[in-house]
Formats: C-alpha cells, structure tokens, sequence
C-alpha cells in the first residue's frame, strides 16, 4: 500500500508542507502569531525558550530541533526576541536545506517592523513549498503517533483497541508507531516489559514509570492509589492493570523496540514508547510529532477538538453520541464496534484507510477549524 | 443472519468479555465454542466470565493478567471488584 508525500532532502516524507513560523521564546509569541496570521502559515509558539536549567532547557531546544526539521514542514521562520537561550541561528542551520529563516525583534527595531518583514518573508516561503509535488511514498515510512484524551468506557473497548489494530498493521508493513502517556503506562508496565526486544528497554520501562509514580507521589497521589477511580469502577474497570492494558492497547500487540526521551528522534521501525510524562495531551502531542511522527491518532471517548499545526490529528471515538453531537470535531467513528457491526480488526483495516487518505492530503476536522495547539511541557520529575 | 453481537472480546486468550450493551440474568450467549448463561444482570461496559475462574487464578483481559480472582467465579458470573484483586504490584515485578 502507497501514499503520496513531500519527499525532503533528508530522504524523509511528509504528508502536510507547512510554512512553520516558530517562535524561540514566550516573548517572541505574539509576533510570531500575527506572521503566521496574516501569511497564512502555521504558528508554533509556546512558553518555553527562556529561564530553564539543564534538562528542561535541553527538552525545549529538542522539541524545537524536532518541529523545524520536521518532514510536514516544508520552510521554517524562526522569530526571536534577542537575548533569548534557544538560538534562533542554531533553529536555522538544523532546518536547512529546507528554505529557512530567522528575524529578531531587537535587531528588527520592534514588533512592528519584525511583523512586516515576518510576513514577507513568510510569503516568500508559501510560494517557495508551493512548488513542491506529492511522490509515492509506502507504509514503512509513516511514523503513526497514539494518543487518548477525555476518554470513556468505548475507548478501552473499541477506538483504542481499533488504534491497536491499526498499530499492528502498520508495523507489518514495516512502518513505525509511537505510544506515549508515561502515566498510563505505570500499571501495564511489567507487562509491557516482557514486550521489550532486550533486559535494557524492559529497564527503561521500569525506570520511566516509577520515576512518574514518585512525581505523583510527591505531589501526594500515587497512581495505584487513584486509579481505577471511582468513575471507572461504575464504568465497569475492575483494576488499574486493566486500565492501564485499555489505554496501552492502542500500540497493538508487537515487540517494543525502545524507549524515547520526550520529543527524541525515532531512529527505528516498529513500536516504540516515548516518554511524554512531562506534561499534558497537548504536550505530549507535541513531543511525539517532533520526535518524527508524521500523523497521530487519537482517541476520545467525549470528544476532544486538540489539532497539531505540524501534523494531522486523527480524532476517532467510538461513542455513538459524540460522534453525533461532537461531529464538527469527529474524523473516524468506531461506534459500530460498540454496536456489535463491526469486528475490532475490520474496524483497524478501516482506519487504515483513514490515515492513508488523511497521508494523502484530505484535511481532518481540526485542520479544517484551525484548531491546532502546540505546547511544550515542564519537567516535573 | 445470527444476531448481532453483544460483548466483545478483546483477545482470544481471554477468560472475560465485556457486555456492550445490558445484559439481563438468564441470557444465553453463543461464543465460539459454547453457550454461556448469564448468571447476574451485566451492565454495559461490565466484564462476565466466559470459564470458570477458580479462587487464586488470574482474569485475562486485552490477553494479559488483569487480576486475580478473590472467589470462585463461573462461567457466566459478572466480574468485577467484588471478586477480583487488583495485581499491580505482581505486575510491576515482570
């Protein structure tokens, strides 16, 4: 099976050709809006960039470093305060060859004057990626990202595991998913430690869930004590392990090749785990994307309307209602498999269908609401 | 046509499947290999047992251990925190 995509001169693929106008710093946040705005290209602003130590300082450059070379960016203007820690120049050299520049509000003489130049300069760049053309592509180089957010009984009955078929398929032809919500992972984690192609990832999965267990201890919950919670119990989960194995069930069933910093490169075909336990969904989006993923699929049991700017979202439920109600935020709806219609396995064969339209350029429901976020989390631990 | 499906089951080697709509007392369920008598009402998105499940052993679901039955369950029992244990720290041992 064959997609269509932008081939970079990295060799990589995308499915989108973004003209990114990235900001280095919260400072740089509103100038870099207002380019994107007024250019019609995609804003990634953010709260990070400046007054970080160590680790957390690494993580932001690593998210930027990842977003900039993405393949689903085809040119990149990187807006800068000045004396900012992230380097705009450094952001420059990584995403070159691709068309890409940088401007700085104190060199520029201020917001007014970086916003002008900031939209010519954005302009320049729509008409640059225009000129690229869709290439045949295959499955084993799409890089499929797992996510849930506001979920419900139907998520770990039916879209998560629908996901986990989709997963598997994916990586029988040869392609790569990510899995992330460290949390999440903490109850299934031995479980998915006899999944692990060697003793030193099953370490890394140990060692990434009990260094977020102790976070949720200090802030005086531990995971095991809040979960199932009492909404879960009515909802018919019957223990943490079992929640744990609903959500984790949307990176299918295979061997877990690694485990991924947040916002890391993956460097491998195959499932992998990133561990995105530095913040929210959206963080966590975040990280996933930058670390190479070109499409995520998310399940929502509520419905969840979180879009990326660098990436296709793919929001699938498998509760009737939302996807009625919540249409307008809907893409894929797996409630024929709560309904007794539809096998779990048809149900990932279909959405297999799904991202390979989506890979191919149809807009999902967040692209066309602009509904996109981009954050980058906070180291806790 | 045979009707439509009313739970589902996650993995062939579970021992539970879980009701995706509400199941009353005394339903007959065709699985793949036998008929199952419910013996409680099931509510939807509960588990019941598809084999008995003695005192001590494990309750497979997404097919992996989720828990450890605290009770004898039968085939057709619901299955939940009255008779299950959760295992999370057995798990987390590998």
């Amino acid at each position: 099976m064959q997609f269509k995509g932008y081939r970079r001169a990295d060799g990589r693929i995308g499915i989108r050709n973004q003209v990114a106008v990235v900001s280095t710093v919260l400072c740089s946040s509103t100038v870099a809006r207002r380019i994107a705005e007024t250019a019609g290209a995609v804003a990634i602003t953010h709260e990070a960039g400046c007054g970080q130590l160590g680790p957390e300082k690494e993580y932001t450059a690593r998210v930027l470093q990842g977003v900039v070379t993405h393949p689903n960016v085809g040119a990149v203007l990187i807006v800068g305060l000045g004396c900012e820690q992230i380097d705009p120049e450094l952001l420059v050299q990584a995403a070159q060859p691709k068309p890409a520049r940088c401007i700085s509000i104190q060199k520029m003489g201020g917001p007014t004057a970086a916003i002008a130049s900031g939209i010519q300069m954005a302009r320049e760049m729509m008409a640059a990626v225009s000129r690229a053309e869709r290439q045949p592509a295959g499955l084993d180089e799409l890089i499929l990202a797992t996510q849930c957010g506001s979920s419900d009984t139907g998520s770990g009955l039916a879209s998560n595991p629908a996901v986990g078929a989709l997963a598997d398929l994916l990586v029988e032809a040869g392609g790569t998913v990510l899995m992330g919500e460290t949390a999440g992972l903490y109850g299934a984690a031995g479980i998915l430690a006899r999944r692990a192609v060697s003793p030193e990832v099953a370490d890394r999965i140990f060692e990434i869930t009990d260094t977020i267990e102790r976070c949720y201890q200090r802030m005086g919950k531990s995971i095991a004590e809040a979960n199932p919670t009492p909404g879960n119990i009515a909802g018919g989960l019957t223990t943490l392990v079992e929640k744990a194995l609903g959500g984790v069930r949307k990176g299918g069933t295979y061997p877990i090749q690694g485990v991924l910093r947040p916002a890391e490169r993956v460097a491998g075909k195959g499932l992998w785990i990133m561990d995105t336990s530095v913040g929210l969904g959206a963080c966590a989006t975040s990280d996933m994307l930058a670390g190479g993923a070109q499409i995520m699929a998310y399940t929502t049991g509520r419905g969840n309307p979180l879009g990326s700017p660098i990436a296709p979202v793919i929001k699938i439920t498998a509760t009737e209602e939302t996807a009625g109600s919540l249409g307008e935020i809907i893409d894929f709806d797996a409630s024929p498999v709560l309904r007794g219609d539809e096998t779990i396995a048809e149900c990932g064969r279909r959405l297999l269908d799904e991202v390979l339209a989506v890979a191919n350029g149809r807009l999902t429901q967040a692209e066309k609401l602009d509904n996109y976020v981009f954050a980058i989390g906070r180291i806790a631990a | 046509m045979s009707a439509k499906r009313q739970y589902i089951v996650i993995d062939p080697h579970d021992n539970v499947a879980t009701a995706i709509m509400p199941l009353a007392a005394g339903a007959e369920l065709a699985t793949a290999e036998a008929t199952i008598t419910l013996v409680h009402p099931i509510e939807f998105g509960h588990k019941f047992a598809l084999d008995d499940i003695p005192t001590g052993a494990y309750v497979v679901k997404y097919g992996a251990p989720i828990g450890r039955a605290t009770a004898d369950i039968a085939k057709g029992d619901h299955v939940h925190v009255h008779n299950v244990a959760d295992i999370v720290d057995e798990v987390r041992k590998g």
